[in-house]
């Protein structure tokens, strides 16, 4: 097969099933784009890591009240879903509070086996300061 | 009881294909729609779950595996210089493969998933699969086996190329998938078959189906020999390890991390070669894209395909995939290949080879342009909407914002896909009116020629 391509080859195009393959160069930039890319590929082989290099957590956390709040509550009370907390402290006992995170009201769903008790005392102190 | 008839089961998948991509694509406007009104249609078998996946498997396996399968069933025969080796087998394949996908599709609906993403059949549907597709590989190899013209044109490569990585993918990707304990392993195979069938299949036919339209489109020569080798053996060797790169930064090795990456990035070098290839053989061509649809349709798949494929490799580097994993964008880019570019290179072949079989010009060339706009804007509605909406919502996560608000963020441009994608969906009824009112004209046209005939004899 290759002899017939060198044969053809003064004639500078082929006829395959009726349609003709010129032998054109491959552009430069083409040449170039492909040695780029290969160079990239051996260096990052080489050098890269094949993660996301991950910090270490930052010194130990004393916000777990705001964290449970953002994760959890504000997924419903920050939308409209459910009422605005801010200033809540001001409404309601601290008691009626956290028996409400505990066993739930209305439509919010109970809480309180997913968290312990000294938690559910962080998110009433982060509420506190919530307004 | 099937009919051996020249060219009928290129003509016979096509019809099949098409009837497949408005069920499909109507699954996916479902999809899209319960987005907005999440009890729509809300019962035990139409759930979000299961019209999703049975949209994702029908629009590729159904819609545009048949086109696909249609026109190597007219192409390859052409390339070879031959007719297919057995026209009967071909019809009986489609209605085998007809069967199959109704029957994985009613199994998506009633709840039964492999869950593994582009392989959701069960394996009682797979087994089958494989072996309809095995009939058809058989039929087109047996074809080629028969050939008169000594040299292979690059499309045959790929179609042949194609037609033995589809079964191999379908294997490695859905049974051992399924045999083992679930976890890592079963991710990293599932995803095997994830991205292979995209680029060993749907890429490589689609490929294969420009390399061949565009000389007869434009009636000019093939612009570089050397290019097409570089880009079929590239794309051999590089793509199927393009799977892990759909667990960046999951709990996978770091070597199978980078092992995922390096080849994701190396793909530039057949994506480009083809592309330069393709656009060196247009030169000069390209004001023809003005009349002729099916050239404007494959030019635009050309199109798509390159800007796939500047987003597929950054989409792979860990810190642009932390970003953009699990958002909208994802979906936006998932669906440039498969309906951007090869849907688009399947409507042009449809459009060049349906009236070379029934002897007759298309219907309507209206209706080809509507076909062709509705197709484009839609998608560019579709597509943006996502990918805006994947931006917003990847760097809201990172900010921390709560999850329920970054979902209602979403709204406008969730209603902005639904937009488009109902005009992509408009877009087909016209392809499918078209074919059929040309089917039904030639039919008849061929009729009273017979009969003028005998009326003159």
């Amino acid at each position: 097969m290759k002899k017939e391509y060198q044969q053809h080859e003064s004639k500078h195009e082929d006829i395959v099933s009726g349609i003709k393959i010129e032998h054109n160069k491959v552009p430069k930039l083409l040449v170039a784009v492909f040695y780029i890319v290969a160079i990239w590929a051996i260096g990052y082989a080489i050098f890269m890591p094949g993660k996301l290099a991950v910090e270490p957590a930052a010194a130990p956390q004393d916000n777990k009240g705001e964290l449970i709040f953002t994760g959890t509550c504000l997924n419903c009370h920050a939308t409209g879903a459910a009422p605005d907390l801010k200033g809540v402290t001001d409404r309601m006992s601290e008691e009626d509070i956290k028996n409400v995170i505990k066993k739930g009201r209305n439509t919010m769903p109970a809480i309180g086996h997913l968290y312990t008790e000294k938690e559910i005392d962080k998110v009433y102190e982060y509420l506190e300061d919530y307004r | 009881m099937f009919t051996d008839e020249k060219w009928s089961s290129s003509k016979n998948w096509f019809i099949a294909a098409v009837f497949w991509i408005i069920i499909g694509m109507s699954m996916g406007l479902l999809t899209a729609t319960k987005q907005i009104w999440p009890e729509l249609l809300n019962n035990r078998w139409t759930t979000y779950g299961h019209v999703r996946s049975a949209h994702v498997m029908l629009v590729i396996y159904a819609w545009l595996s048949m086109a696909y399968v249609g026109s190597m069933f007219y192409m390859i025969p052409k390339l070879a210089k031959t007719k297919v080796y057995s026209e009967k087998l071909g019809n009986f394949a489609l209605v085998f493969y007809n069967i199959v996908i109704l029957e994985g599709f009613f199994a998506l609906l009633f709840g039964q998933t492999s869950v593994i993403e582009y392989g959701e059949f069960p394996l009682w549907v797979d087994v089958q699969l494989l072996v309809a597709i095995g009939l058809v590989a058989y039929n087109l190899f047996k074809t080629v086996g028969q050939r008169t013209e000594k040299m292979l044109y690059v499309s045959l490569w790929y179609f042949l190329g194609s037609l033995l990585w589809l079964p191999l993918t379908w294997i490695v990707g859905n049974f051992p998938a399924q045999w083992i304990p679930s976890g890592v392993q079963q991710g990293l195979m599932g995803w095997f078959l994830g991205h292979n069938a995209i680029g060993l299949w749907m890429t490589t036919v689609g490929v294969g189906q420009i390399y061949y339209l565009l000389p007869k489109l434009t009636g000019r020569p093939l612009y570089s020999h050397q290019l097409s080798m570089i880009g079929f053996w590239a794309i051999a060797t590089f793509y199927v390890w393009n799977g892990p790169h759909h667990l960046m930064n999951g709990p996978i090795p770091s070597w199978i991390s980078k092992a995922g990456v390096i080849p994701s990035i190396v793909l530039l070098i057949p994506v480009w070669a083809v592309l330069a290839n393709f656009w060196g053989t247009m030169k000069g061509s390209w004001s023809q894209t003005r009349t002729s649809v099916p050239l404007r349709f494959t030019m635009a798949g050309t199109i798509f395909y390159l800007f796939a494929c500047l987003q597929g490799p950054l989409q792979a580097l860990p810190s642009v995939s932390s970003v953009i994993k699990f958002t909208h964008w994802t979906v936006g880019h998932a669906h440039m290949g498969p309906f951007g570019a090869f849907s688009f290179t399947s409507f042009a072949a449809i459009y060049y080879i349906l009236p070379k079989i029934v002897g007759r010009e298309m219907f309507s060339k209206r209706a080809m342009e509507a076909h062709f706009w509705f197709s484009t804007v839609g998608f560019l509605v579709f597509a943006f909407s996502l990918w805006i909406a994947g931006v917003v919502q990847g760097f809201a996560w990172i900010e921390g914002v709560p999850f329920l608000q970054t979902v209602l963020m979403m709204e406008p441009y969730v209603q902005g896909r639904a937009i488009g994608g109902t005009m992509m969906y408009v877009a087909q009824f016209f392809l499918a009116w078209n074919m059929y009112k040309t089917i039904k004209l030639a039919k008849l046209e061929k009729k009273q020629q017979a009969q003028q005939q005998a009326a003159t004899a």
